[in-house]
């Protein structure tokens, strides 16, 4: 009953025709490890030295009242283009329960293992997309503290691309390897057809039939246009340096050719933000790649015109305990901290310039607007035309809630209605 | 006397030649729908998919060829099953079923992963009975480190008597839900934490009050203040009255040694699912409990029957039947025979590591996928083929149906360019005279001589390359066709 009563209400307050199904595409830019919300998007200064560190003087943005950490000064003058969602809870300190929180939404502690959001995207989506490249795209490689399928088939996990983006040549595990000559690629498919037919007979079943499907299938993949989508190399100096010349700032820029390519989900995984031990001296380094990245990004996405049709996420498993820990082992660490931490969002139907969510004065609790991992979800969800509501099949219970945390108490907070934009007539 | 002696001349004629009694049964089944049955398998491909079954690893070159000298079957079937392969098989099996795995959500945590695994292997090993083995499970108490059965109870956030009952019925059963009246029998399961990390205790809750009766086979049980109330639940489910427990288990290992179960799926026993055969299923559990449950006795009667050693092409009026009887099942390689046969070509094996607890953990190099037994801990390739992330216990979280991406990496990887580049094998095979190296790389990959046709169609394809590409690298594409050619990708 309460549940029908706070999606109804959640539903007026969206507007009947609000931005439901505006985005086509989501970039989810996950820091991997759990990060700092008050060095990023949370900026506490007078809660004094043993909470900021060195980072005491937090940077006004292009929005009057935001500021942001003092490293992220490109994306202070772009604040009016995203929302920080200072809110953000998940009630663990764990990694793994974090991790499967925040990517899946569900917060139940049932036994039910539930697939991620690229999952459910693409399940969702699966009749209405047509497109060569995989739906959901991992770059580089996908986390494997939980099953991302979930109870659904292994193809919804996620493609991981492999590779350094950042090398002279970013090898695609599958699509291409720049040791491997095109000549020798099709001399090799001849060699794999002759010998093929010499060979023992196979029973033609099913499986083997779709094999040799497969098998033609992949190689348009291989030798066509495909892997010019990840070719950074066409990509002019000026561009490749302004989301920054390592390997996340050009998975950034290889996320968005993704996404100008139709690819419906693409997770850009940014490792080393579990900063128990030298992290300041780790967040100079990944605080500007940050930078760097998540602007170019989002600027280019506007400058392409494929901002309104792209949602990007940015955020962890969780934030990092305020208070640091100056004893030994840690010697200026932060620990892992769920109960309080900020995410970024912009594009596909959220409107930029706003803060949802509110912690009290040292970072610590949120006071007020809690935004849960199903709330999020919901949303980009909802802004991508599915119904958070709607349900998913089980292989042995059948059909089941697809976001079963989201309109419960505790566990639930309701949609980000507040920043949903109600597309123009 | 005559008559005598013709009886006997007709027995040994007739009898032996027609195998065992379980083949009978098949026999029967298939004569009664009127399917006939493909002919037996050519050695090379018997002795590919013995290993492979009851091993999970492609035979060597030596292996084939030894075996392809003097095919003896029971030879080969015995050497097997007393192999350390045998035991890793089914630790590798029950760790699917009983979730093992160090992180979400099952959260057994490495030190436990450890212990259950290493109980499992030592239990495999020395052939224990499988009621003891079933009834040791259910009715263990203490320390997960020191009693790892107990881990059985802690697969995952539920630890209710609910969900115990519900594992029970579905581990031993084959039932998906549990009867009704189990819940009490599990109702004093409880567990204490210690100050050792991630060590509980699993104790018998001494307050807890009578519950409503439990209910078993439909008569009521009185459950005694002072008694493990566990007790009376395990002594019936793995008496050999209770022929449902023994049937169960026969029509599961028939699935893992044929592909599919006489009923199937075979952990949904009572689903309503016809058994392909009613009197085979029935032949199997006699068969295994008037051998004291003894699974390597069971296993050993499937893999010397003629049914497993059919060849997997249909014959006219089979070609629709894909219970197995007729014909062997084709099916594609599991992940972990997949993985671990790539890197057994390659000789570059693939690492493993663990990140709970911090510091990580490396397995030592040349650790096999299948001897890693723990959910947790994997690779891309291994998720890619579908290995089960051990969230629930049903067979069928095991995915190996083939799609887009599996066949991308088999064609293209990274991963396997890498293996084919770096490898010890190819460089000593390079040096060696072509038809040489030829030959040896269909015995290392297919585990079969290479025809003559099939060299010479290589050589020829040599010929047309670029002379850049010639030498190892050519070779290297002899292994990777090979690789990616069906007869490797498909169990046959």
């Amino acid at each position: 009953m309460k549940r029908a009563i706070f999606v109804v209400f959640a539903l007026l307050a969206l507007g009947a025709g609000a931005a439901f199904g505006q985005a086509r595409s989501l970039v989810y830019i996950y820091l991997d490890g759990g990060s700092s919300q008050t060095d990023t998007f949370d900026p506490k200064p007078e809660a004094g030295a043993n909470y900021t560190g060195k980072y005491k003087t937090p940077i006004q943005t292009n929005v009057p009242g935001i500021m942001i950490g003092e490293r992220l000064k490109h994306l202070a003058k772009i604040a009016d283009r995203y929302t920080i969602l200072r809110g953000m809870c998940d009630g663990t300190n764990a990694h793994e329960t974090g991790h499967y929180r925040m990517l899946t939404g569900d917060m139940t502690g049932k036994d039910i293992v539930y697939p991620s959001y690229g999952a459910m995207i693409s399940y969702k989506k699966a009749d209405s997309y047509n497109n060569p490249i995989f739906p959901y795209i991992c770059i580089t490689e996908a986390s494997t503290r939980f099953n991302e399928a979930g109870f659904l088939k292994a193809w919804y996990k996620p493609y991981d691309t492999g590779g350094k983006p950042d090398a002279a040549q970013f090898d695609v595990s599958g699509i291409y390897d720049h040791r491997m000559d095109d000549r020798l690629l099709q001399a090799r498919r001849e060699l794999l057809g002759t010998l093929t037919k010499l060979g023992k007979p196979v029973e033609q079943t099913p499986e083997v039939q779709k094999a040799a499907r497969l098998r033609e299938q992949n190689y348009e993949l291989i030798l066509g246009g495909v892997r010019e989508a990840f070719d950074l190399t066409t990509e002019s100096d000026s561009v490749r340096n302004a989301y920054g010349r390592n390997n996340f700032g050009q998975s950034c820029l290889a996320a968005r050719k993704l996404v100008e390519r139709g690819v419906l989900v693409v997770m850009v995984r940014f490792r080393g933000w579990d900063t128990h031990k030298e992290h300041f001296k780790r967040m100079d380094q990944r605080l500007d790649e940050l930078d760097a990245g998540v602007s170019s990004l989002i600027l280019d996405l506007e400058k392409d015109g494929l901002l309104d049709s792209t949602i990007v996420v940015v955020g962890g498993e969780f934030g990092r305990t305020p208070l640091i820990a100056f004893g030994p082992p840690w010697n200026g660490g932060r620990g892992h901290y769920g109960a309080a931490f900020s995410y970024l969002v912009a594009g596909g139907g959220f409107e930029g310039g706003r803060v949802v969510g509110e912690t009290d004065a040292k970072g610590e609790q949120v006071v007020s607007r809690k935004i849960y991992p199903a709330d999020l979800w919901a949303s980009v969800y909802t802004l991508m035309g599915i119904d958070p509501l709607g349900t998913v099949d089980h292989p042995v219970l059948g059909p089941i809630p697809m976001l079963p945390s989201y309109g419960k108490e505790g566990q639930s907070n309701g949609m980000l209605t507040e920043i949903m934009k109600v597309p123009q007539q | 006397m005559k008559r005598i002696l013709l009886c006997i001349i007709v027995y040994l004629v007739f009898l032996p030649a027609s195998a065992g009694e379980l083949d009978r049964y098949i026999d029967a089944a298939l004569a009664q729908k009127g399917i006939p049955s493909s002919p037996q398998s050519d050695p090379a491909r018997l002795v590919r998919r013995t290993f492979l079954v009851v091993t999970d690893r492609i035979p060597t070159s030596q292996q084939t060829a030894a075996y392809l000298r003097n095919p003896d079957r029971i030879a080969l079937v015995d050497s097997l099953l007393a192999s350390e392969g045998f035991v890793e098989k089914q630790v590798l099996k029950w760790g699917d079923l009983l979730r093992i795995k160090s992180e979400f959500p099952s959260c057994m945590w490495p030190n436990a992963v450890q212990a259950f695994n290493k109980w499992l292997g030592d239990a495999f090993r020395a052939n224990m009975p499988y009621d003891a083995f079933v009834r040791s499970l259910l009715l263990s108490t203490g320390s997960n480190f020191r009693v790892p059965q107990t881990n059985f109870y802690r697969a995952g956030n539920d630890r209710s008597p609910a969900k115990f009952s519900a594992d029970a019925a579905l581990l031993f059963l084959g039932r998906r839900k549990a009867p009704v009246g189990w819940e009490p029998f599990f109702a004093q399961v409880k567990f204490k934490s210690t100050k050792e990390w991630k060590e509980e205790i699993l104790c018998l809750n001494p307050d807890a009050e009578q519950k409503e009766q439990a209910i078993l086979d439909g008569r009521n049980i009185n459950l005694e203040p002072g008694t493990d109330w566990r007790q009376p639940l395990a002594e019936w489910l793995t008496s050999k009255q209770n022929r449902d427990f023994a049937r169960a288990f026969a029509n599961r290992l028939w699935a893992w040694l044929m592909g599919r179960g006489i009923i199937d799926p075979c952990d949904d026993m009572d689903g309503g699912h016809a058994p392909v055969d009613a009197a085979v299923l029935d032949y199997l559990t006699d068969r295994f409990i008037a051998s004291g449950f003894d699974v390597r006795a069971l296993a050993r009667e499937i893999l010397l029957s003629d049914a497993f050693s059919r060849s997997t092409l249909s014959v006219k009026g089979n070609e629709a039947d894909d219970t197995g009887f007729s014909h062997y099942r084709l099916d594609r390689l599991t992940s972990e025979q997949l993985c671990d046969a790539i890197c057994d070509i390659t000789e570059i094996p693939d690492l493993y590591s663990s990140r709970a607890p911090e510091p990580f953990t490396n397995f030592p190099a040349g650790t096999r996928a299948n001897q890693v037994c723990d959910g947790t801990i994997t690779t891309p390739q291994l998720d890619l083929f579908g290995r089960p992330s051990r969230d629930v216990a049903l067979e069928s979280s095991r995915d190996n149906t083939l799609d887009a991406k599996q066949i991308l990496y088999l064609l293209n990887s990274t991963v396997i360019q890498d293996k084919l580049t770096r490898s010890p094998y190819m460089k000593q095979i390079a040096g060696k005279d072509r038809t040489t190296a030829i030959k040896d790389i269909y015995m290392r990959v297919l585990s079969r001589p290479a025809t003559r046709e099939e060299i010479s169609a290589f050589q020829k394809w040599t010929q047309g390359l670029d002379p850049a590409f010639r030498g190892r690298r050519g070779l290297e594409s002899l292994v990777w066709a090979l690789i990616n050619s069906d007869e490797f990708l498909f169990v046959n």
